[in-house]
């Protein structure tokens, strides 16, 4: 029996309200009761863990063995998080703020509109086209910080800007897992998911600049009024260009084609007649940082150096195999993916006494050691400062300085990480997600397809990730579509459409980007505004479905 | 390393730097309860090393509870 059969016979009132307890807990301490994400993360999993055994099936080794996976999942994110601390260290040590800050000034004008725009959401989306997992949300974050940026809104801007390019972004994994779980053929998959993200897109970037609006100058629709030109064209843009790009090019690099569209776009934006630029106001435009002390000496290239190494190794090492292709190069990704460089623990076949199977693994989840994000991001950092090291203008006290702020920050990150994966752990390895995803089909019916991208939401809630929630939840979207006599495209297209947009608002990724600007502990704040864009969002595309399901059914393979 | 240690970081008041040693210790409890869990309960089946495990982890979480 399968897993979701196993979780619909299992299917009962109490279960399901038990079963989504541990994320209503999460969700109403952090953003309700302002907790840290490390505190309300520890009372999730301690409850997820009562939960999982007294109505779930799970025993001690059970709920150990969910608690261990979580931890292990850690890893990978931890060694992002250290990198893009580390890395913003690097350019905080060397003075390179204020002279980053200057220069984005005079190029925008100093119109902090465009800034947020082009550099809040189309860097990191672009950036996301080649390397996911939230790195481009720690990367930026950080970016905006250093630009005058209230630390809130540095975090809320590029959770928003990346998230149209998760699924055709990372190289396209989160998309080929759909299509691998799925089984569905890939031409019209790619079609449907991507016509789903046009109005994402537009929605990310309509959100983006109305809470930058609405922090600012306390109304959201000032912004949203003067620069409609700037935010819709760059929405329609990207959307449009995402769409020919993952049907007629490749679903694997149509996020950072479009994602480069947008750049160009961006940098245009200034001249184009439709743009009113910003006035040469306000008391209320956040003024960049001071300079601390003495004046930087260096020009915005070497400042940003560190940015530029973190692109291009990413790039030569993820776009390898297309140039291994194309020009007859040598696949260094292949080579550092060798298996021999994946570490990852054997994981025996877990059963819960309902009857719920975690099958074994060889290697779980493996770390791919030479490739993974956190690697590339030290890497990077190593070569940035054997750069300044050759160019003689590395500062004396930069370990020092580094160090002290990775001690400071480092250890409420990790705490909220390890406490929220073990609670997601748990849930998994009982099927409480699964068992969760399984009654909302049952209880919505024909409406489904306005349902079908919230559960793509969750399994990114939980996971933090648009691949694991396409993972977890592909399968049980093209069996409800073939049920309730609903296309499969639609509805996978939906799933993966809400993976991308529950990344915004998954705690998870949240953290990952609070800690690299240095306000851990105020994840609710964040959460409580990029929930509120996921849900509407989520309304917004469940609505599309819905009337493509019930009007165009043959359109979309019904 | 001017007045940073492993104790106070630079610009740390003294309860930021408590509740970082006490985030230190769970992290370390935290990871010594995953070594119980999965080579002791997962790997040989046991459930006295799952529950040594938890209740190591599960000790960190109180902690996070009681001084976060």
């Amino acid at each position: 029996m399968s897993a979701i059969q196993v979780m619909e016979q299992s299917f009962t009132l109490s279960r399901w309200l038990l079963g989504l307890s541990p994320i209503l807990l999460v969700s109403v301490l952090m953003i309700r009761g302002r907790w840290a994400g490390s505190k309300a993360g520890a009372l999730a999993w301690l409850w997820a863990m009562v939960v999982a055994v007294t109505v779930f099936g799970g025993n001690a080794i059970t709920v150990a063995s969910g608690s261990a996976k979580g931890l292990w999942e850690t890893v990978f994110i931890l060694a992002i998080i250290w990198g893009a601390m580390s890395i913003y260290g690097l350019v905080d040590a060397m003075q390179g703020f204020p002279v980053i800050t200057d220069t984005f000034n005079r190029v925008t004008g100093g119109d902090r509109l465009l800034q947020v725009l082009v550099i809040g959401m189309v860097f990191p989306a672009w950036m996301q086209g080649v390397l996911g997992f939230g790195t481009p949300v720690a990367v930026t974050a950080p970016l905006l910080l250093g630009l005058g940026f209230d630390p809130v809104i540095s975090v809320v801007i590029p959770a928003l800007g990346h998230s149209w390019t998760i699924t055709f972004g990372s190289l396209g994994s989160s998309y080929w897992v759909l299509q691998r779980f799925t089984g569905l053929a890939e031409g019209p998959l790619a079609l449907w998911s991507a016509i789903l993200f046009v109005p994402m897109t537009v929605m990310v970037f309509f959100f983006g600049t109305f809470y930058y609006s609405r922090r600012i100058y306390g109304c959201g629709w000032r912004e949203v009024r003067r620069g409609w030109f700037a935010w819709l064209s760059l929405g329609l843009v990207q959307a449009v260009a995402l769409l020919v790009f993952a049907t007629t090019v490749s679903p694997s690099i149509a996020g950072f084609l479009a994602g480069f569209v947008g750049l160009v776009w961006g940098a245009l934006l200034r001249r184009m007649p439709f743009y009113k630029p910003a006035e040469a106001d306000s008391g209320h435009v956040p003024a960049p940082p001071p300079s601390r002390g003495e004046k930087s000496a260096l020009t915005f290239h070497q400042a940003f150096l560190p940015y530029y190494v973190v692109i291009a190794v990413v790039f030569v090492v993820y776009l390898s195999p297309f140039a291994s292709q194309l020009l007859g190069t040598p696949n260094l990704r292949a080579a550092l993916e060798a298996e021999r460089f994946r570490l990852g623990p054997y994981w025996p076949e877990i059963r819960t006494a309902l009857g719920f199977v975690n099958p074994s693994e060889t290697k779980y989840s493996p770390l791919k050691v030479f490739t993974m994000p956190g690697t590339l991001i030290f890497a990077s950092l190593a070569l940035s400062v054997m750069i300044y090291r050759l160019l003689g203008i590395l500062r004396a006290d930069v370990g020092r300085k580094v160090s002290a702020r990775l001690s400071k920050a480092a250890v409420p990150a990790s705490l909220t990480l390890m406490t929220l994966s073990m609670m997601a752990g748990v849930m998994m390895e009982h099927g409480i997600t699964t068992l969760l995803a399984v009654a909302t089909a049952k209880a919505t019916g024909m409406i489904y397809p306005f349902f079908a991208n919230y559960i793509g939401q969750l399994g990114a809630f939980i996971t933090g990730s648009n691949t694991a929630s396409n993972l977890l939840f592909g399968a049980f979207q093209r069996d409800a579509a073939l049920v309730l006599g609903v296309s499969p495209y639609l509805i996978a297209g939906l799933q993966t459409v809400g993976g991308a947009i529950g990344n915004i608002h998954c705690p998870l990724n949240v953290v990952l980007a609070t800690s690299t600007v240095g306000i851990p502990g105020r994840e609710g704040e964040v959460i409580s505004q990029t929930l509120v864009a996921g849900l509407i969002m989520g309304a917004v595309i469940g609505l599309v479905g819905l009337l493509l399901a019930l009007f165009a059914p043959v359109a979309v393979g019904g | 390393m001017a007045n940073f240690s492993i104790k106070r970081g630079v610009g740390m008041t003294g309860k930021d730097a408590l509740k970082r040693r006490v985030g230190i210790i769970c992290i370390g409890l935290m990871w010594t309860g995953f070594a119980m869990m999965y080579f002791g309960g997962v790997r040989n089946g046991s459930v006295g090393w799952s529950v040594a495990g938890l209740l190591a982890a599960g000790m960190a979480a109180l902690l996070i509870l009681k001084f976060w």
